[in-house]
Formats: C-alpha cells, structure tokens, sequence
C-alpha cells in the first residue's frame, strides 16, 4: 500500500512567477497541484499515453497567498482566487447573495471532503471522468491515443449525448456552466504575462487532446465574474445517479433578465451532456421578448434538447435534460412547477 | 537555439533570487513539521507519501484507515483546520502548517469522548472499518451545526462509506449525542 505515487519532486512556489518558472524549466514533466483530487489519482493509477506523461515534478500552487480568496467590489464584480476551494464558494455570504447559481453549483460538487480540497481552478481543468480514460489499459484519445473506446463500449452514464467528435465525453465540471452563465472570464499566467480568457472561449472542442486553451506552462490565477444586471435571477439544477454524490448525468445552468413579466435576456447552458459546457443559443432565443409562462418555457427546453444525437446507450439523457431544462427556467423564473 | 526554459535562467523571479533561494528547490525528501492532535512531529518523509501514509507508517497512527486510496471510499477521512478531508489524497508535504486533527485525538485516555460512547450505546458499527472516518466526520458536523437534522447528519457523514450498511444506527448516535442523551 505504501507509495502508490512514484518517485517526485515537490516544491512549494511561493508566487505565480515562480510557479511559472518551475513549469517552463522542467516542461511537461512537471504538473502543477492544488486541490489535487484529479491529479494524484490519475498519477496513483499511472494514467499515461503519447499526451499524457507521468508527472516527476509537482509544483504546489497553494502556497501563493493571492490565489486564495474571494473579492467582491459592488458594480465591478467577483474575484475568485484560482486555489478557492469549493467550500469557500458555497459559504461565502457575497457569492450566495449575488450569484446564487455559483455557489449552488459548488455546493452540488462531490462531497464535503472533496470541496474543502477541490479547488476552483482545479474544477475547471479536471480531466475526462471517462472510465476509458481512467484506467492505463486504454490508450485512449485524450490521452494522445488513436481512438475513443467509449463509443462501441459502455457510456450510459458520463458520457456526450450530443455527437460533436472523436472523444464522447462529458464534460465533468458542475461550476463551468454556472460560470458560463454568468458570463466569466478567466484570467491566465504564463511566460508572457496575464490574459483573460472569456469563459465561452475557454473549453475546447472534443477534436482537441486537452479541454481547454490552457497550454502546458499557463497556470489560472483567478476566475472573474462581471456584476449581473439587478434584473438577473439564475437556477443551477444537477441529475445523477447517486443521492450523495455523483458526477453530472445532466445539469443545466440557466440565467434570466426579467422586467415587467418578459424575458429581456436569457442563458441557457448544458452541463454533463458535451465534452464542454453547452450553449443553447435558439433556447435562450425562444425566450427573448416573450412573457414569463409556463408554455414559453416548455418550448425553450424543448428547443434546448433539439440538437441531441445520443448514443446507444444514453438516450435517456435527452428527456432528462429537457426537463431539467424546464425545471431550471421555472424556478429561475419564479414559477412552480407541477410534478 | 535557446529554448524558452534556458532562457527563463537568467530570469528567475523575485522570490527566487533571495536567501532562500537554494531552500526552495524541488525536492524528493523534505524534513517537515505536522501537527497533530496538538503535537508536533518533526519528520522527513518523501515527497511522494501521502499524509495518511505517514500517519500509519511513519508515526504509527493507525486509527486513520486506508481503503480506496483514491479519495472515494472516505475511510481515511480527518479534520484539517477543521474542515474533513481525504487523507490519502494530501502529500504529507503540504500538511505542514496544518492543525491536523484524528481519531486518536478524540479520548482523553482511556476515556472516550460522548461520540464515542454513543457509537458503542447505539451499536453503530458492525466491522467497525470505517468508524474512524465516521467519528471524524460527525465531529467536524458537531462543531459547526450543535443541532443537526437527521438529513444535516445524512449530508455530513455523506463522504463516508459503510460497507457494513450501518448507517441508520450512525445517524442515530450522532443525534443522541447532540440532544445530548448520552451518559458521559
């Protein structure tokens, strides 16, 4: 049982710089770790391919004393520190009574060890929670394999119900689509310099290796939420298999303007169904100028489902996040369901 | 040609290039001082073990359990600055500083504390594996929320695994402790 982890190197940085220069002198045989509740477990199951080497160095970015923590300044917006744990995001009286929807999504993450570990930053670049990927058999694609296993094997459960590419995966993150939603940004350090990266922007498509646009010496620094409009009213809904804690079947993040009864703007994103958070661009047109009702509603959430191409195995994800959908818009909106 | 890291030689940052320069290094091996239970141990250890590995290995502290090994199964749960986490998915090197808290810590002697002798008066454990993480876990509830739901309970031994099914006897210790129906 002793020393599951092979021999490494750790080193405590001690600012973002620093970091970054231990990233870009040892290449990609150094990773950087915060949380590490993704990392050391694919490093204690040797997860490797052709993309994926085995980490010899870890760089602990918790030891950075601005990444940790949670800013609010009124008419600006939230600041949220790469290392953040979830549990600081669900607690946090600012991010419960301005974004809502954040702090429901982080609450909704694994359970209560995992968030006081889990980190923000380390929510939004786990890898593929993909059974195929998570076991050294598999030189799958995402791990600079040749193909997705998942496809002609099993992939009832986390797995895309909307056939975009290569790799079927469900993107994992609870609190990516309730940052898209919210309109983030993303703020990146590398060798030169900061840059800020509009969440929509942010995730890449299942034709890539990697999730994101993140490249190997970039770490996140801090994850920024603009001001919402004082119209805005959210709803973050999760489905999965098991009560205590579980992984996204579906999950729906959804963001409304409402003045006088109609809907001024709407977004609609669709987390655990794509290999990234999904937008529904006709969903949220379907509400745009119509008046808060049941029936607008029904329509948007079906229209939300209407490019659904699901698997052999996961059909059931369509008629799931089609009432999530409904679910979500109602609450946000105001309105009761009927069960 | 020169590469980007060599470059990057000739311009550490800041924090590098003071008198601590050489102390902060990557390294294998690091000599680290845990808290625990109050105590401080002062230790080397590999970079490389995790803190429920040098809990068991190196200082004997068996009470914290291992079962998945992969932050799942939750029987290697411990407080850390009071608030539950997976000790087996913690490099022990990055403890240091903690206030780490385990099962050891909770009677006083052979004296145990209410939780524990409210586990044994509701017979809350069958083999017994997973009731270090259990205790643990309630404790870190208890101090947070005095009065807990049967559903607070449910929610806060939630990252807790009981392969024995023991939860309803858990739960219902975990409650009499904190209406206080237990003899102490």
């Amino acid at each position: 049982m002793l020393y599951e982890i092979p021999q490494i190197e750790h080193v405590n940085a001690r600012s973002t710089e620093e970091a970054i220069y231990w990233l870009s002198r040892y290449g990609d045989k150094a990773k950087v770790i915060a949380g590490g509740t993704d990392l050391l477990s694919l490093i204690k199951d040797k997860i490797n391919g052709p993309q994926m080497p085995i980490p010899e160095v870890l760089i602990n970015i918790k030891t950075i004393p601005e990444m940790d923590r949670i800013d609010y300044s009124p008419g600006k917006g939230l600041s949220i520190g790469a290392t953040t744990t979830l549990y600081d995001i669900e607690s946090s009286n600012e991010v419960r009574e301005k974004f809502g929807m954040l702090a429901d999504a982080a609450h909704e993450v694994a359970t209560n060890q995992i968030r006081n570990m889990g980190t923000i930053g380390g929510n939004l670049v786990q890898r593929p929670w993909c059974w195929y990927f998570r076991v050294p058999q598999f030189n799958c694609y995402k791990k600079g394999g040749p193909q997705c296993y998942a496809i002609s094997g099993s992939h009832k459960y986390y797995f895309s119900m909307l056939g975009l590419g290569v790799c079927v995966m469900a993107h994992p993150s609870d609190t990516a689509p309730a940052l898209m939603a919210l309109g983030a940004e993303i703020v990146v350090a590398g060798e030169s310099g900061q840059r800020r990266v509009p969440i929509d922007g942010f995730f890449l498509g299942p034709q890539e290796v990697f999730e994101t646009v993140l490249k190997p010496n970039e770490i996140i620094t801090e994850v920024f939420i603009p001001e919402q409009p004082p119209n805005t009213r959210g709803s973050f809904l999760k489905s999965r298999l098991r009560g205590t804690w579980d992984f996204a079947l579906s999950s729906v993040a959804a963001r409304l303007q409402i003045t006088n009864g109609s809907y001024d703007d709407a977004k609609i994103i669709l987390g655990g169904v794509a290999p990234f958070p999904f937008r529904v661009p006709l969903a949220e047109d379907a509400l745009r100028g119509k008046r808060v009702d049941e029936e607008v509603i029904s329509l948007a959430a079906a229209v939300a489902v209407k490019r659904a191409h699901p698997l052999a195995q996961n059909g059931y994800k369509v008629p799931l996040t089609q009432n999530l959908v409904k679910r979500a818009l109602m609450s946000a909106s105001g309105l009761e369901a009927e069960v | 040609m020169t590469s980007i890291g060599e470059l990057r030689l000739h311009m550490e940052p800041k924090t590098l290039v003071d008198e601590n320069r050489h102390q902060n290094q990557p390294r294998r091996v690091r000599r680290i001082v845990l808290s625990i239970n109050g105590d401080s141990h002062s230790i080397e250890v590999d970079a490389r073990s995790t803190l429920a590995e040098v809990l068991r290995e190196n200082l004997r502290m068996t009470g914290t359990k291992l079962g998945c090994n992969r932050s799942e199964c939750g029987t290697c749960t411990l407080i850390m600055d009071g608030r539950t986490v997976f000790s087996c998915t913690i490099l022990a090197v990055e403890a240091e500083g903690k206030c780490i808290e385990t099962i050891e810590g909770l009677a006083s002697g052979s004296d145990l504390n209410p939780l524990q002798k409210a586990f044994i008066k509701n017979d809350a454990l069958q083999c017994g594996y997973c009731i270090p993480a259990m205790l643990m876990a309630a404790t870190a509830l208890l101090r947070v929320k005095m009065e807990p739901t049967e559903d607070d309970v449910r929610q806060g031994i939630a990252g807790v695994y009981c392969r024995c099914g023991a939860y309803p006897n858990i739960v219902r210790a975990v409650l009499d402790v904190s209406r206080g129906q237990v003899d102490c």
